[in-house]
């Protein structure tokens, strides 16, 4: 046991205020809710792996792994879209099934879910026999043994929910054996994948967890645990003894909730108090809506009247209940847990996912009649601190509103032709950086390093890069003062000085010549397939690319042209056949 | 309370010094006010940049046309800096801008999207009701969402052109058009500011050796409103450094043209 005061700071609330919390996780939800916890598969989101199934796992891949990586580890593996729909979809009969021990389950997402533990372990005659209960409720729904299912009890949400992780990680084929350690020792009592951390506890059983711990429990957790690892506090423990006006100086107001977490103080309430009448929102569907997509269209200004009546108080909320009722009288009920404030576009999603799972649900839960009613009750009200950005940068307004953006306009051209820029390496400016699909990266999280100046690539052209690529480059023709092609041969020597340069003498239209157009004429040269005269030239600067492969071979020499008028353009020599592949405008 | 103390503050200072406080006033209410007249809402430019703009940038709802991507890359650079995200609206087939270049000139490629149209999209349809119906629409998508739309080989009615410039000006978003060949005649009228360059000459390219090193452009300036009158700037573009940049105003510029 390492030395730490296990007592919290004043100002955190003290262990008082925590709320003895069920946690429930399902480990690999994803691959569950696919359907294919029997083979080897895994899914993907933004070309990294985000759940893999034990099969997979055993063949080496691993959660974060790029696609590539992937099939080169375990060629036969099957890739899996990641859809949060789907996922909520199938968990939906799991915290049904809950209900029956706790009648308020919150879901903190798609897979793990999380309920106050006073009531059911009175009932069920203690906290280690009710979370066996639990256990055994959610494996009888999902059809799979104990290791599938992780039950965690503790003081607060936060030690539950890192209780019922704990169980089975670290054990390759999650086979949910607490591993023979502190953890193990003070999480006493309980099975297979149950844990259960005795009543005030919670600040000693978090203190050996390592500081990584928090990545994901507070905003700009990433962030937050890699500065904390590079100031040397490696455990929660010596991270909660750090006085805690000075963490919120630092670090500001997720600093100060991540400290509270790791003192073992955490102080959001399961259920909260009820709220103030005039923040509930409601509206009534006429006609009641059959379909998913009717239903969440009336939730998304829903969402938005709820979220402009919070703000307009100075108000956010940590949780939303989704009321649903059908016309024949059937109600649904479900909150949602978001970490820090949900937007109005979050409940709206969430909503959603809800409804999604009821009314495409199975036949025996499937409503008898389209949703009548939709009511948004903010829970776990709290004063709104904003989304402040912290040292660390964080998503803009502009940012999030791109991305949001960027679907509408895949709806509008179709995802192929919505494109993001991505840097690779080449020779030629349209390697260096390539357009690729704009739901195939993380927009939020992307940051392209910086300029490519200062990594050189061998053979590469030289600085200032063109500004405009012709991707079939543009027919040309380049002659001698004699009027004779221009030529190099074998061994990279010109034949003769270019003198004078036609751009698009490929029949009628070059490629790049904007044949549609009555007055368009090729863009490269700016000139109307005539004649200009060369004032400058540089190169041959020759290339033999991929001799090894006859289809793919290579074997070109580039020249950049001035031309009288100060146009610039990039022309190569290839088989004989000169062509314009990019202009310098 | 509040009263007292504004009429304690008229019977001691004279009213110079009030006049002086509320100068100081204003110009707090200035630096902490979330918000700004959309008219007098500019976007950051380079120093390099600056001499093209009236006001000192690119305004928001302002519709700029330009005759070279090099000048549209070097001006949208510190905007993208700031976080502004770029929308580049492309035809497809059309030749592409070259992205390792706007890297150079300072574009953050983490904010840009490229969306391509069809390459049918408006310019065949040329009359009928149905004129660029579909690359109209993206870029009016487009404009709706993001800070800038660079509308590059996309072929617009001038109605389409009129209709989008509203859009712009409504949106708060700028709408740059990069017009190459002369393809949109029609936003080119009624374009807010255009620039074009009246002369160019690279330098580093000699006969049969060197390589492509700077450039000195001169960038004719016309407009509407502020940019009403034509006028001819000088810049570096790129300069050596690889970015835009300002022409050293001690060297007259004639001479160095001449070069």
């Amino acid at each position: 046991m390492s030395p730490v005061n296990p007592v919290s700071p004043v100002s955190v609330g003290g262990p008082m205020s925590t709320v003895r919390t069920v946690a429930v996780r399902c480990h690999r939800w994803p691959i569950v809710a696919a359907g294919a916890v029997d083979r080897a598969c895994a899914v993907m989101h933004a070309n990294r792996v985000v759940a893999v199934s034990v099969l997979g796992e055993q063949s080496g891949v691993a959660v974060g792994m790029r696609k590539r990586d992937t099939q080169r580890r375990c060629p036969s593996i099957e890739l899996i879209d990641n859809d949060p729909g789907r996922d909520a979809r199938a968990f939906e009969p799991v915290v049904r099934a809950l209900e029956s021990i706790h009648p308020r389950i919150e879901i903190t997402e798609p897979g793990v879910c999380a309920f106050g533990a006073r009531g059911p372990a009175r009932y069920f005659g203690g906290e280690a026999l009710m979370a066996q209960r639990v256990q055994e409720v959610v494996c009888e729904v999902i059809g799979m043994g104990p290791a599938a299912v992780a039950v965690g009890v503790a003081d607060g949400p936060f030690a539950a929910w890192l209780a019922a992780l704990r169980q089975g990680s670290g054990v390759p084929g999650g086979s949910g054996v607490v591993g023979a350690s502190a953890v193990g020792a003070l999480a006493g009592g309980g099975g297979v994948g149950v844990s259960v951390v005795p009543a005030g506890g919670s600040a000693a059983y978090l203190a050996p967890m390592p500081i990584g711990a928090l990545a994901g429990a507070v905003d700009d957790s990433i962030n937050l645990v890699d500065v904390l690892t590079r100031l040397g506090l490696r455990t929660l423990g010596a991270f909660a003894v750090l006085p805690a006006d000075d963490v919120l100086a630092r670090f500001g107001w997720a600093g100060a909730r991540a400290h509270a977490l790791a003192s073992g103080g955490d102080a959001r309430l399961l259920d909260a108090q009820v709220p103030m009448p005039d923040l509930v929102v409601s509206t009534v569907v006429e006609p009641p809506a059959e379909r998913v997509d009717i239903a969440a269209f009336a939730a998304k200004s829903l969402a938005q009247e709820l979220h402009d009546g919070l703000s307009a108080r100075g108000l956010a909320c940590s949780q939303v209940l989704i009321h649903a009722q059908t016309a024949n009288g059937e109600i649904l009920e479900r909150v949602w847990r978001h970490e820090g404030a949900l937007s109005a576009a979050a409940v709206a999603e969430r909503v959603r996912w809800q409804l999604d799972g009821w009314l495409n649900g199975a036949v025996g839960i499937r409503p008898s009649a389209g949703i009548a009613l939709l009511k948004l009750v903010p829970e776990g009200i709290m004063a709104d601190v904003g989304k402040q950005l912290g040292f660390w940068g964080g998503a803009t307004a502009a940012d999030e509103r791109a991305v949001r953006a960027i679907a509408r306009l895949s709806s509008l051209v179709g995802p192929d032709a919505v494109l993001v820029p991505e840097r690779r390496g080449g020779r030629h400016p349209s390697n260096a950086v390539v357009l690729v699909r704009a739901d195939s990266v993380d927009l939020e999280k992307r940051a392209l390093a910086g300029p490519m100046v200062g990594c050189p690539w061998p053979g590469g052209l030289p600085l200032p890069s063109p500004t405009v690529l012709y991707s079939p480059g543009v027919a040309a023709e380049v002659v001698d003062t004699a009027g004779a092609v221009v030529g190099v041969s074998g061994r990279g020597a010109v034949s003769s000085a270019p003198a004078r340069v036609l751009i698009g003498a490929g029949g009628a239209g070059g490629a790049g010549s904007a044949g549609r157009n009555g007055a368009g004429n090729a863009g490269g040269a700016g000139s109307n397939s005539r004649w200009r005269s060369v004032v400058g030239w540089a190169g041959p600067w020759p290339i033999d690319e991929r001799w090894w492969d006859a289809s793919a071979h290579l074997r070109r020499a580039r020249f950049q042209v001035v031309l009288d008028g100060g146009a610039a353009l990039l022309l190569v020599l290839e088989r004989g056949r000169w062509t314009c592949e990019a202009a310098y405008e | 309370m509040a009263g007292a103390t504004h009429r304690a503050l008229r019977d001691d200072e004279d009213t110079a010094s009030l006049e002086l406080r509320r100068e100081i006033l204003d110009a707090l209410a200035v630096k902490v006010g979330p918000t700004v007249l959309a008219g007098q809402q500019v976007l950051p430019v380079s120093l390099a940049c600056r001499e093209l703009f009236p006001e000192g940038g690119l305004r928001r709802g302002s519709t700029v046309a330009v005759s070279s991507p090099a000048l549209a890359f070097a001006v949208l650079a510190q905007a993208s800096g700031a976080g502004s995200w770029i929308c580049c609206v492309e035809r497809v087939e059309a030749s592409t801008l070259g992205w390792v270049s706007a890297a150079e000139y300072g574009v953050a490629l983490d904010r840009v999207v490229v969306a391509r149209v069809p390459a049918g999209g408006g310019a065949s349809a040329a009359g009928s009701s149905a004129v660029g119906g579909g690359s109209a629409a993206v870029v009016s998508a487009a404009l709706d969402a993001f800070d800038v739309v660079l509308v590059s080989g996309v072929v617009l009615a001038p109605r389409d052109a009129r209709r989008l410039q509203h859009r712009a000006r409504e949106r708060n978003a700028v709408l740059m058009v990069v017009e190459r060949a002369g393809l949109l005649d029609g936003l080119a009228v009624g374009a807010d500011v255009r620039l074009e360059f009246s002369s160019q000459q690279w330098e580093g390219v000699e006969q049969g050796h060197g390589a492509l090193e700077r450039r000195l452009v001169k960038v004719s300036v016309q407009g509407r409103r502020a940019a009403g009158r034509s006028r001819d700037v000088a810049i570096w573009l790129p300069a050596t450094t690889g970015v835009a940049a300002v022409v050293d105003s001690s060297a007259p510029v004639r001479s160095l043209v001449a070069r």
